[in-house]
Parts: structure tokens; C-alpha cells; sequence
């Protein structure tokens, strides 16, 4: 299916803040959700992304721009009339009703009949798994049975989307990574349009089909999850998403298949990425952590393709499965590295000040201008 | 547009109950300055002259200086006391806690009446005539519970571990209290006592049952609504009075922004 | 325990006071109730003749149930007139809502009876509101307008204990998490009947507070009804002051106070997870 869920067309929403210094929450923001996809917006708080969620939910109306879902414009159209159902951040059920009652709410209002509502609320109640939760009371339950019950409170309406806030941000670690994976399993299985919220990178990058990541209202890069990481389309996107290195370098040549780049003082040739931009001179460079290999200069076999610098080893951690290297360069730079235990590489091979050669391939390199 | 339209009718009920509550004040007032001895529209002209007489009303001037002690030691009473519980409840739990909160609450809700004829009887079981003083005492019943729930409200609001800190620092529980709960506690404490004292000041049902030959002013006033040619002159009084508690009134409440809650009381 | 040396100390003397002046009085009154004589505490006699005397004229009872029945009304009208203000309070009025608030609260501090002169001043047959008719042709004679009635005591009532009332409501609205009501609008839900489904429901206990706090003092009330009541308007607690003031029937006067008083109890008992006192303490 590749008909449009959600569409945000140039959306802008300023907040007026009383002491006369506008919020712009979010800018010019376009976003193009298809139908039964799991759509993550992540960010840091304070990005834009509640506000962009909310303006789907049509409790905050956009400044400017238009919202669409399932095609119908929704500028001006109360959150009530909108085919979405939200789980809240905090779950906010309502404390005076019962979970059955909870749950039933939204088919108390379509004036759904008596039999029907009782049906649709158990089939709810037994899809999160809480068949037995029916006559106890929100406060009754635990926070991850409170999850549950919010996320049936809004599935039993049958909505064209569901718009997910933080919803796992209060339980604990555990009980986040299952309901993480059981979430996913439930999108699959109604083959139902989410819209997620989230400050997690590790959460975005394991449930979603695409994540839009935001910073400061705007939206930075669109993709999937392998596109993200592997490809970040600006700094920010490389540093919020995972831990990764950032090199100052020059650009000293434009050829049709690659690019000439001048870093610590080395001139490296890069495959030409087609989104970089041909113009700029300063760029930045950035490889992952588990990109980076170490040898010793004695030992390290330079391969045509490979790129290499020199250093010297600055820090070790053992991190378990891991080691990480902090490695300095010749002009001052560092990378880390990361280094799997395995076979070849044993835990405290190389120690601090152990002189190596730190190398990637080039493929693992992006060129980035902001 | 539609909060708009939302706020501004729930701004003019707004604007009509406050006008309700207000219109008695302004109406005595106006009929303060009113050149003539009765009160009846329409307006005679603009006089100063109640107020100048007042200044020789004896008895007037003498229930209001009658009120005044009776609100000062009350309230002070009221506020030592009140304070006390207050610190024990807000932080210690102990046996009775509750049972204790619940009685010193009850002299908020029992109909006064109750409470007056119950004095009147302790009073004349215990031979305490009934007086001034016997109005003071009355007095703190109602407004202990009060200034526990002002000083108990200001005490939550602020970390216990400051005085934990202080006594880590080496003072002692006593010293702490004075140096560091009570201080902070200060405006609370101020606002309770400016609280005890309007509400004393203005009490009449208790003072009715419990004053002897002298009267306190609300006690006077009841005395002299029967006497419409000395009205004005309880007028002119009132706009005078009806001035000072909206000042008080006011900076017991910037004093309770700085500490804590607002206290109300009931009608009488 | 060290702490229980500071208990004591902080504790023992407002206790004792309290039950100085509270509890060890209404024991008082109850040992007086048995007494016998109508003139002062002379005779110390056992006897239960005040309790026949007392439930066997049904006029006492009766008037009771009608002082009931003027604070049942006064308390329904003033917590209807209240609701509406302390939601436009708690949800319209933004953040001058404590201000508001507090100008409304401000009237109520200043003296009571100088506010029933002056709604006499206005509603009485030489009133303003009198000539103000008069002059407009509306009546054709000055009445004594609503004055001298029991209408005339439940106005007064209501007018007294709107502010008293307003505060448990606004607190009970202030305690309400608006994502409720974003909930029940995602939910399909438009404002009007998320007010009813759960606005109302959440602010329940404020109202109940609020009825309470104003109809448990007016069953007592003796002073507004000798003001403006007249012969029509007296409640039971006028026949209370009546015992002390003029009859002189002290016996007689505890064991209305004391049927007063337990009438109280039962009410606080029955709605005692409704009242929070603390809700007297305001925003």
C-alpha cells in the first residue's frame, strides 16, 4: 500500500510566550506517513516532536501549513472529529472509571450498543493481555498494566492511526525492551499506522519502518533506521543517533566518481556521495566507532583502498563484549574505536601509549557540511 | 474563537457575582459621606460630619479598642499554639496523630452556636464570668486549627533536609527550630496571626454568648442596629473598618505568596 | 526516643487546650442536659424531663427539619451559583485565576453584620432599590423587598458563603490533569459531554466539600435569620440562643445543642472522605 496516512505539508506552529518571545516549535515541517507504517519522530526533548504529534492529534492547530490524514484536510478540525486515537505519555486514564470503562469510553461516545461495546472492550482487553483486568481501577494496576490498558483504550476505536507519546518512557528497562518488541509485533499484526514518539535512539532504530529525526523544530533527515545510522545527513543526526567520530577535512578535489579530501594532513580519496553537495570546502567526517580497526604499525597490511593515520593509544575501556580505544592523532584529533572481543582481538591487546595505525574503508566514511 | 467567546462569558458572571459580593461595601461607603441622619435613598449631599463625630463616640471607640485587645492576645495565643501542633504534625507521625487532627479540626465545622453555649457552660461550671477575656479564650478555638493548617501548609512546602542540614551542621533540635524552621515558617506565621485577627475582630456569634458589660465591637454594632438615628455614625465606622481589613487583607495575602496557602473562615 | 520528648512538648499544651475548650465543654453540656430547673445551674438534680419535654413537643424536631431545610437550600443554591465560577476560575481565567480568586475571597473578610446592614440598606422599603424601582415605575409602593423572610435568610445565606463555597470546588478543578480532557477528546468525546463524563465526575468531592462546608454551619446559624429573618425565618438555632438569652433554660438549651451536635457528627461521618478541612485552606 502506498497510500498516505498522515501528510504534513509546510507546517509551522509558534507558541506566544507571555513574555513577548515566540516558541517556534515546530518549522516548515513535511512529512508524507504511508498507511500500516511504524513512523518514529525522535529527537531530543524539547525538537518539536510532542508538538508535531499533537498537531496530528488536533490539539494544537499549525500556524501555517496544512495536515492531512487519509487525504481529508484537518486545519481547523477538533481533536474529536479526527479518525486517530493517542496513548498518552503519562497514559492519562481517567482515575473515576474503571479499566472496562477506561477502554469503553470512545465506543460510549459512537453510542456503540451494549453487547457490541462489552465485546470490542474483552477483544481489546485480551490483545494487551490483561483479559482479567475489567473491574479494577487505573490506580489498582501497575504502571506497565496502566500501559496496557491506555494502548486498548485507544485501539478498540479502530483508528486509521494510532499516535503513540513516549508511551514506554515510565517503565523500567526491562519491561521496556518486551513491550518494545511486543508494540512492533501488534503494529504487524493490525497492520496499523503508528506514529511514535520518542527520545530513544536505541528504541527508534528497533521499532520503527522509518524515523524522521528532529532538532529545534525542524526536521532533519527522513529514512529508515539503516539509513539513518549509516548514512546520517548532517552532524546532528550522526551524534544523536549512536556514538560515532567527527574529523575537520578539506575538500581538495571534485572527481565524477570521487571526492579528494584533505584531513590531519592527508590527502584520501572518497567514493563521490550523490546528496553531497559539490560546492562546500570545509566538510566534516564521520565514521562509527565499530568502523574503525587498530593495528600495530608492524603488523598493519595497507591495502590500495584502505584508509590509515597513525597514533597513539590514549585510553582503554574493557566494556565487555567490547573494547573502546581513544586513539590521538598527529594533529590533535582523536577517534574511537571499537573493538569486538573475538578471536583476533583479545581484550587489552594494545595499551596506553602503544603507538598503532587506526583504518577504515571508505565506504564507512560520510562527508558532512553541517 | 470559541475560548474567546468561552472566557468572556465566564468573565461577566465573573464580574456580576464579584459586583454582588461588592456592592454592600461600596453602598455603605457612599452612605458614609451622606448629609443626613437616615438611611435612605435618595442622597442628601457629601458630609464629613459622621466621621468627626465618631471621634467622640465613647462607647463606639471603646468596643473597638475592646476588639483590638481581644484579637491581639487571642491571636497570639492562637498562633504559639497553632504553630506547636503545627510542628509536631508536619513532622512526626505519632500515635493520635490523626485522632487529634480530626477534634482540632471540628471547632471548623460545628455550627458556633453549639460551641458558644458549650463555654458558656464550662465558664459558669468554672467560675470564669463571662467577659473579654472569656471572648479572647473562645476566640482561639476556632482559630488554632486555622493557623495549623497555614504553618503545616508552609512547613510541607519547603525541604525537611534544611534542617536536617542545620543539625548536621551541629545544632540542636531547639536551636534548629529557631534558627531555621521558624524563620522560614515567618510569613506563614505573620499570615496566621493577621488571619486569627480579622476573624476575631469580626466574630460575633461567640462573642454575643461569652461578653460581660463590655462589648466587643460586633457585639456593639448588633446593639445598636435597633437604633436607626445613631446608624451613620456605625457607617461612617464601617467604611473605615471595611478599608483597613481589604489593606490587611491584602498584605496577609502577599504574605502568603511568600509562605503558602490562603485561609478563609466561616460566615459569623 | 528523643523524638518523643519533642512530641510532648510540642504537642501537650495546644492538646490540652483543645480538649480544655472543646471536648471537656461539650461533656459539660451533656451532664447538663440532665439537670433539672430552668434558672441556671442552682439545681444539680438527675432527671430526663428535659429529654421528654424535648421529643415530645414536636415543634422543636420541626423546626429542626426546617433549619434542614433552609441550609439544604442555601447550600444547593450557593454551591450551583459557585460551580460556574470556579471552573471559568479554573479553566478560563489563565493565570490572574489566584487573583481573582483572591478579589472574590476579599468581601467575605470584611464584617458581617455591616453587610447585613447594608443589603438592608438596599433592599429595605426606604432602600435603594426601593426609590430605584419607584422611580422607574416599576412598583408603585415601596415594599420591604425580600426583607422579613425566609427567603430573605437563604438570599443572605448564599450571599455570605459563595466565596466559602467557590474555594473546595476551584481546588477539586485545580487537582483535575487536563490530559483527562485531551484524552477525552482524542477519544471522541466534544467538550460539552467531556465536562459531563469527566470534569463533573473529578470535581465531585470538591462539590460535595463545598455543600457541606456551607450546610453544616447554617444549620447552627441564629444570627442571619434575627437580622433579617423575622417572625417567618427563625431556625433552630435562634431557639438555642433563645435557652441562654431570654428563657433561661439551660437544661433544655444543651440538649438542643447536643441533638444540633450529633446531627453534625452523623453528617461528617457519613461524608467524612468527602470533607477535606484542608480544602478551607484554599488554592
Amino acid at each position: 500500500m502506498s497510500e498516505l496516512a498522515v501528510e504534513l505539508s509546510n507546517v509551522f506552529k509558534t507558541f506566544s510566550a507571555s513574555n513577548a518571545r515566540d516558541v517556534n516549535a515546530v518549522r516548515n515541517v513535511n512529512l508524507a506517513i504511508r498507511a500500516g507504517e511504524f513512523f518514529t519522530l525522535l529527537g531530543p526533548s524539547g525538537c518539536g516532536k510532542t508538538t508535531t504529534l499533537r498537531l496530528i492529534a488536533g490539539f494544537e492547530q499549525p500556524t501555517r501549513g496544512e495536515v492531512r490524514i487519509q487525504g481529508k484536510p484537518m486545519n481547523g478540525v477538533p481533536p474529536y472529529r479526527r479518525p486517530v486515537n493517542t496513548v498518552f505519555q503519562n497514559y492519562a486514564l481517567f482515575p473515576h472509571l474503571s479499566v472496562q470503562e477506561n477502554v469503553g469510553f470512545g465506543l460510549a461516545i459512537k453510542r456503540v450498543s451494549k453487547e457490541e461495546k462489552k465485546k470490542r472492550v474483552q477483544a481489546a482487553l485480551d490483545l494487551v493481555e490483561l483479559p482479567q483486568a475489567a473491574d479494577r481501577k487505573p490506580s489498582q494496576l501497575s504502571g506497565g498494566q496502566q500501559q496496557r490498558v491506555a494502548l486498548a483504550r485507544a485501539l478498540v476505536n479502530q483508528p486509521a492511526v494510532l499516535l503513540l507519546d513516549e508511551p514506554l518512557g515510565a517503565l523500567d528497562l526491562k519491561l521496556r525492551k518486551n513491550m518494545q518488541l511486543e508494540l512492533k509485533h501488534m503494529q504487524e499484526l493490525l497492520k496499523l499506522t503508528f506514529i511514535y514518539v520518542t527520545h530513544d535512539q536505541e528504541e527508534a532504530l528497533t521499532m520503527s519502518d522509518r524515523i524522521a529525526v528532529m532538532s529545534a523544530g525542524n526536521v532533519l533527515q527522513i529514512g529508515a533506521p539503516i539509513e539513518i545510522y549509516e548514512k546520517p545527513a548532517t552532524r546532528f543526526v550522526a551524534d544523536f543517533i549512536g556514538e560515532t567520530n567527527f574529523l575537520n577535512g578539506r575538500v581538495v578535489e571534485m572527481g565524477t566518481a570521487m571526492t579528494g579530501v584533505e584531513v590531519t594532513g592527508k590527502r584520501i580519496n572518497l567514493p563521490r556521495q550523490n546528496e553531497f553537495p559539490t560546492n562546500s570546502v570545509n566538510v566534516t567526517l564521520t565514521v562509527r566507532p565499530e568502523k574503525v580497526g587498530i593495528s600495530r604499525p608492524e603488523s598493519f597490511a595497507d591495502e590500495a583502498k584502505r584508509i590509515s593515520f597513525s597514533g597513539v593509544i590514549r585510553e582503554a575501556v574493557y566494556i565487555g563484549t567490547d573494547t573502546r580505544y581513544l586513539v590521538g592523532l598527529s594533529n590533535a584529533e582523536t577517534l574511537v574505536a571499537r573493538l569486538q572481543s573475538s578471536p583476533g582481538h583479545r581484550p587489552g591487546e594494545y595499551a596506553i601509549d602503544d603507538p598503532v595505525i587506526v583504518w577504515f574503508e571508505p565506504g564507512d566514511i560520510r562527508l558532512l557540511t553541517e | 474563537m470559541r475560548a474567546q467567546r468561552y472566557l468572556s462569558f465566564g468573565f461577566a458572571y465573573y464580574l456580576l457575582l464579584a459586583l454582588f459580593l461588592y456592592l454592600p461595601i461600596l453602598v455603605l461607603v457612599i452612605f458614609s459621606f451622606n448629609d443626613s441622619t437616615l438611611l435612605v435613598y435618595p442622597l442628601k449631599g457629601f458630609t464629613l460630619r459622621w466621621y468627626s463625630a465618631l471621634l467622640n463616640a465613647h462607647e463606639l471607640l471603646d468596643a473597638v479598642r475592646n476588639s483590638v485587645i481581644v484579637g491581639f492576645a487571642s491571636s497570639f495565643v492562637s498562633v504559639v499554639f497553632g504553630a506547636m501542633a503545627a510542628l509536631a504534625i508536619a513532622r512526626f507521625n505519632f500515635p493520635g496523630r490523626g485522632f487529634f487532627l480530626a477534634i482540632s479540626s471540628l471547632p471548623l465545622v460545628i455550627p458556633y452556636v453549639v460551641l458558644s453555649v458549650a463555654l458558656v457552660l464550662l465558664f459558669a461550671q468554672i467560675g470564669v464570668p463571662l467577659s473579654l477575656f472569656a471572648v479572647g479564650v473562645a476566640h482561639t478555638v476556632i482559630n488554632i486549627p486555622y493557623v495549623m493548617l497555614i504553618v503545616a501548609a508552609r512547613l510541607a512546602g519547603f525541604e525537611q533536609n534544611l534542617e536536617e542540614a542545620a543539625m548536621d551542621l551541629g545544632a540542636t533540635y531547639w536551636g534548629t527550630l529557631m534558627r531555621v524552621t521558624l524563620p522560614i515558617a515567618a510569613p506563614a506565621l505573620a499570615a496566621a496571626f493577621l488571619s486569627s485577627f480579622t476573624t476575631s475582630f469580626d466574630e460575633f456569634a461567640l462573642a454575643f454568648f461569652l461578653t460581660g458589660t463590655e462589648n466587643t465591637l460586633p457585639v456593639y454594632l448588633y446593639s445598636q442596629l435597633r437604633f436607626p438615628n445613631r446608624l451613620p455614625l456605625v457607617v461612617a465606622l464601617a467604611a473605615i473598618i471595611m478599608l483597613v481589613s481589604v489593606l490587611l487583607i491584602i498584605f496577609s495575602e502577599w504574605l502568603r505568596r511568600i509562605g503558602t496557602q490562603t485561609t478563609p473562615r466561616g460566615a459569623e | 526516643m528523643e523524638n518523643r520528648s519533642r512530641i510532648t512538648i510540642l504537642m501537650l499544651p495546644p492538646a490540652l487546650w483543645l480538649v480544655l475548650l472543646f471536648i471537656v465543654p461539650l461533656g459539660i453540656m451533656a451532664v447538663f442536659s440532665f439537670r433539672e430547673g430552668s434558672f441556671g445551674a442552682e439545681r444539680e438534680q438527675f432527671t430526663l424531663e428535659n429529654y421528654q419535654h424535648f421529643f415530645a413537643n414536636r415543634s422543636y424536631l420541626n423546626l429542626l427539619g426546617t433549619s434542614a431545610w433552609i441550609a439544604f437550600q442555601t447550600a444547593l443554591i450557593a454551591v450551583v451559583l459557585s460551580y460556574p465560577l470556579a471552573y471559568f476560575l479554573s479553566f478560563r481565567a489563565g493565570e490572574a485565576r489566584v487573583t481573582l480568586l483572591t478579589i472574590l475571597i476579599v468581601p467575605a473578610w470584611t464584617s458581617f453584620l455591616l453587610r447585613i446592614l447594608s443589603w438592608k440598606l438596599i433592599l429595605g422599603s426606604g432602600g435603594v432599590l426601593n426609590t430605584f424601582l419607584l422611580s422607574l415605575g416599576v412598583i408603585q409602593e415601596a415594599s420591604p423587598l425580600l426583607i422579613y423572610s425566609r427567603a430573605a435568610v437563604v438570599v443572605t445565606l448564599v450571599y455570605v458563603w459563595i466565596p466559602f463555597a467557590t474555594l473546595p470546588i476551584f481546588s477539586a478543578l485545580e487537582r483535575i490533569d487536563r490530559r483527562l480532557l485531551e484524552a477525552a477528546a482524542d477519544l471522541g468525546c466534544p467538550p460539552w459531554e467531556a465536562f459531563l463524563r469527566v470534569t463533573l465526575p473529578l470535581s465531585l468531592p470538591g462539590v460535595i466539600a463545598a455543600f457541606f462546608f456551607v450546610f453544616i454551619p447554617t444549620l447552627g446559624e441564629w444570627v442571619t435569620p434575627a437580622l433579617v429573618g423575622g417572625a417567618q425565618g427563625i431556625m433552630y438555632g435562634n431557639l438555642i440562643q433563645d435557652q441562654f438569652v431570654r428563657a433561661l433554660n439551660w437544661p433544655l438549651g444543651a440538649i438542643m445543642s447536643l441533638v444540633l451536635m450529633a446531627l453534625v457528627l452523623v453528617i461528617l461521618i457519613i461524608f467524612n472522605r468527602f470533607i477535606r478541612i484542608s480544602d478551607l485552606a484554599g488554592a
